[in-house]
């Protein structure tokens, strides 16, 4: 119970210098990608900031959620990382449906994950909300002399498709936190903007003005 | 006014051609011209005499329906109707002036003076402060050069009292000024306290407690005070000396101090006050702010207990019903705190016999109580009841059988749209896919405002093995429902549910589309 208590303590307490900012908008994020490209690693990087060599892979789809300040916004993401293996395949429309970004990873020393991250990008387009937002990510950017996928084909990729392009690192933090944030400066920060009737894209949470109104009668 | 022009004339204008002749005489005479000219004088009192006649119609017919208004009920209302107030249009605000920035500079001027003056008697103070000699005739000649005082001839009477100076009515002088007065309408400065004034850093430091240290200077045997802030030293008759130098220490406490004169003094406090005003926070603020504090808790606390609340009174199982209990206590301790000190903040200083509160700041009081009052009423006093456990499980039952008829429904209008594609094989797949992508439940419940300033991310599960990656995936988010719900994030748990959901209903699906033939 005191535990309980605390935590709840620890929470109104983290909110308060947050007050002052406009609003928290939450948005939910799907990893795709071949298997043991390094998915989880990015969002262990992310979320925890941890990164271990010898990451389990991913049974069916893991949740995390990390908060991002953006000027005077506060952006949730809700991510789901899938599972890279076949045999999870089944599960990722459910996951990327109504997701407002997805980040496609593909593994830098392997061009046929290169190829597979291109296949996801024509699913999302196909099949995922319009207004999605893509990125992809070119992964283990630290093994840089095992180089496999060029960076310009990748980003001339990227950019006929409109995507992001980012190549990252799980290991050594490159660009990860940049990725995120580039998605989320993209992200529309409004119901009047974001439109289109997905799934509660940029759901306004928390208005700050409404909660430093003042006492009903005062000075009337 | 001129007419048209906006500007204000003054001065001495003649009536007819408004021109300003300056003299009362010269108006006369220019005004003489004029009454040759007879039509002009004549037309003007044309003019006056119609508005005469017309203001006293217009009296005499007001005057006339409120005398005669009973008898006359019908057409007295006519004539009321045409000047009752109510029945005119709004009128519109005309020209308007700001007289701010005029009433800033006569302000700034005279502020100004008041600032000059007491910065003059800081810095004197503040030269006497310097290697001021202890031996009392060393020390009168010192204070003699810094300020110069008053020829004793020039004085007759004390000018504070009026009273005439004589062999047991001395005249002293202000050390800071030079002015004569007598010893009872002398003001003393004790020696800590010009310190404490003219060192800025020594008062910013003890700000918090100047006006403390002010009183306590102040030894209370020797020391009657008109107001607070007025050090008025009284000494005893028995002390009464001759020669002014030896009032230079108190007897009792065997501290120095500072004649002044009252005039210097009210300087010096207004200065001090001012000082302090700004680096304290008078206490009414202090109170406000926590219970500013409190009511933002009590929001924050009170959003999440109304979601955990409507949750639970519905038979969901997203929000567990201890946890609501406490946040419950919580809001009602909040409440509780808000309740006492917005009392205190209405009661504030009206014990206080000599300076109640009064006017705007005891206004100011009560509208900061009743606006507590008002606020506790429609936030916490209306917080909805949670169920018991026998209500919740009552609750959860009827949910559940409700859920459950839910699927049946769904059931049998799945196996009929089935039963609809089987006939339209042709288009059997793209319709199947539309079936699938409408009933995605899209829609999150709005969560609450939980914000995790770090991220979150469950404990990687023990192996949920499983044929089937779906029933796999169902164990692996049940698990992290789990972890959530004891890490407290509820916003969490809430997609978590949703996401079960989902997936429920999807492999029921895939269930569906395995059965058919």
């Amino acid at each position: 119970m005191t535990n309980l208590g605390s935590a709840m303590a620890n929470r109104s307490g983290a909110q308060r210098p947050n007050g002052t900012q406009g609003k928290i908008c939450q948005f939910k994020l799907v990893l795709l990608g071949e298997s043991a490209v390094g998915k989880s690693s990015l969002v262990l990087r992310f979320v925890k900031g941890q990164f271990h060599e010898y990451q389990e892979s991913t049974i069916g789809a893991a949740f995390l959620t990390q908060t991002v300040c953006l000027d005077d916004t506060t952006v949730k993401f809700e991510i789901w990382d899938t599972a890279g293996q076949e045999r999870y395949h089944s599960l990722a429309p459910m996951y990327y449906r109504g997701a407002q970004a997805a980040i496609v990873v593909y593994d830098i020393t392997n061009q046929d994950t290169f190829g597979r991250a291109k296949t996801w990008v024509k699913e999302l387009q196909r099949q995922a909300s319009p207004n999605i937002v893509i990125a992809l990510a070119g992964n283990k950017a630290d093994l840089a002399n095992k180089r496999m996928v060029e960076y310009d084909e990748a980003r001339g990729y990227a950019e006929e498709n409109g995507l992001l392009f980012m190549e990252t690192s799980a290991k050594t933090a490159m660009n990860v936190n940049d990725i995120f944030l580039a998605i989320a400066k993209k992200l529309p920060k409004n119901e009047q903007v974001a439109g289109a009737g997905t799934s509660g894209q940029g759901r306004r949470l928390v208005e700050s003005e409404g909660q430093q109104k003042a006492p009903g009668n005062c000075c009337k | 006014m001129a007419e048209g022009g906006g500007e204000i004339l003054e001065g001495f204008l003649c009536p007819i051609c408004k021109v300003d002749l300056g003299t009362a005489v010269q108006l006369h005479a220019h005004f003489q011209e004029h009454t040759e000219d007879q039509d002009v004088l004549k037309s003007l009192k044309d003019l006056l005499g119609k508005a005469k006649k017309k203001i006293l119609k217009l009296d005499e017919e007001i005057f006339s329906t409120e005398c005669e208004e009973q008898a006359r009920a019908s057409s007295a209302s006519h004539l009321m109707s045409s000047y009752n107030p109510v029945n005119f249009e709004p009128q519109e605000i005309g020209a308007t002036r700001n007289y701010t920035s005029s009433f800033r500079a006569l302000r700034n001027s005279r502020m100004e003076r008041y600032a000059a003056e007491t910065n003059k008697l800081l810095i004197r103070l503040d030269k006497l402060l310097v290697d001021l000699p202890t031996d009392p005739v060393k020390r009168k000649a010192y204070e003699q050069a810094v300020v110069p005082w008053i020829d004793d001839r020039d004085v007759k009477l004390c000018p504070t009292c009026a009273k005439h100076f004589h062999v047991a009515r001395r005249k002293h002088h202000c050390r800071l000024c030079g002015a004569i007065m007598c010893h009872d309408c002398t003001q003393f400065l004790p020696l800590s306290l010009a310190k404490k004034m003219t060192n800025p850093a020594f008062g910013h430091q003890e700000s918090g407690s100047t006006r403390i240290s002010i009183a306590a200077s102040f030894s209370p045997g020797a020391v009657s005070l008109p107001t607070p802030n007025l050090g008025l030293l009284r000494r005893s008759n028995s002390s009464t000396s001759l020669n002014s130098v030896l009032s230079l220490v108190d007897t009792i406490t065997g501290e120095q101090h500072f004649r002044l004169c009252i005039h210097c003094k009210q300087l010096l406090d207004t200065h001090e006050k001012l000082k302090e005003s700004r680096t304290l926070k008078p206490i009414i603020s202090q109170f406000y702010e926590r219970l500013r504090s409190y009511q933002m808790e009590a929001d924050q606390l009170a959003v999440m207990y109304n979601n955990m609340c409507q949750s639970l009174n519905c038979g969901e199982s997203t929000y567990n019903l201890m946890n609501a209990q406490v946040v419950r206590v919580k809001l009602l301790k909040l409440a509780e705190s808000i309740d006492s000190l917005s009392n205190k903040i209405a009661i504030l200083g009206t014990k206080d016999v000599e300076n109640p509160p009064r006017g705007k700041s005891l206004q100011l009081q009560h509208m900061i109580r009743t606006a507590a009052t008002s606020y506790l009423r429609e936030q916490l006093v209306a917080l909805p009841t949670l169920p018991t456990e026998a209500q919740l499980k009552a609750l959860q039952n009827q949910r559940r059988q409700e859920v459950s008829a839910r699927i049946q429904q769904e059931k049998q209008l799945a196996a009929l749209e089935a039963h609809q594609a089987e006939m339209q094989r042709k288009r059997d797949s793209p319709q199947r896919k539309d079936i699938h992508r409408s009933s995605s439940p899209g829609q999150h419940k709005s969560a609450d405002q939980v914000m995790s300033d770090t991220g979150w991310g469950p404990e990687a599960a023990q192996m949920f093995d499983s044929e089937d990656p779906m029933i796999q995936q169902m164990n692996i988010i049940r698990n992290y429902i789990k972890q959530a719900r004891a890490a407290h994030k509820y916003d969490e748990v809430a997609t978590l549910e949703q996401n079960l959901k989902e997936l429920k209903e999807e492999y029921w699906r895939q269930q569906q589309v395995c059965d058919e033939p």
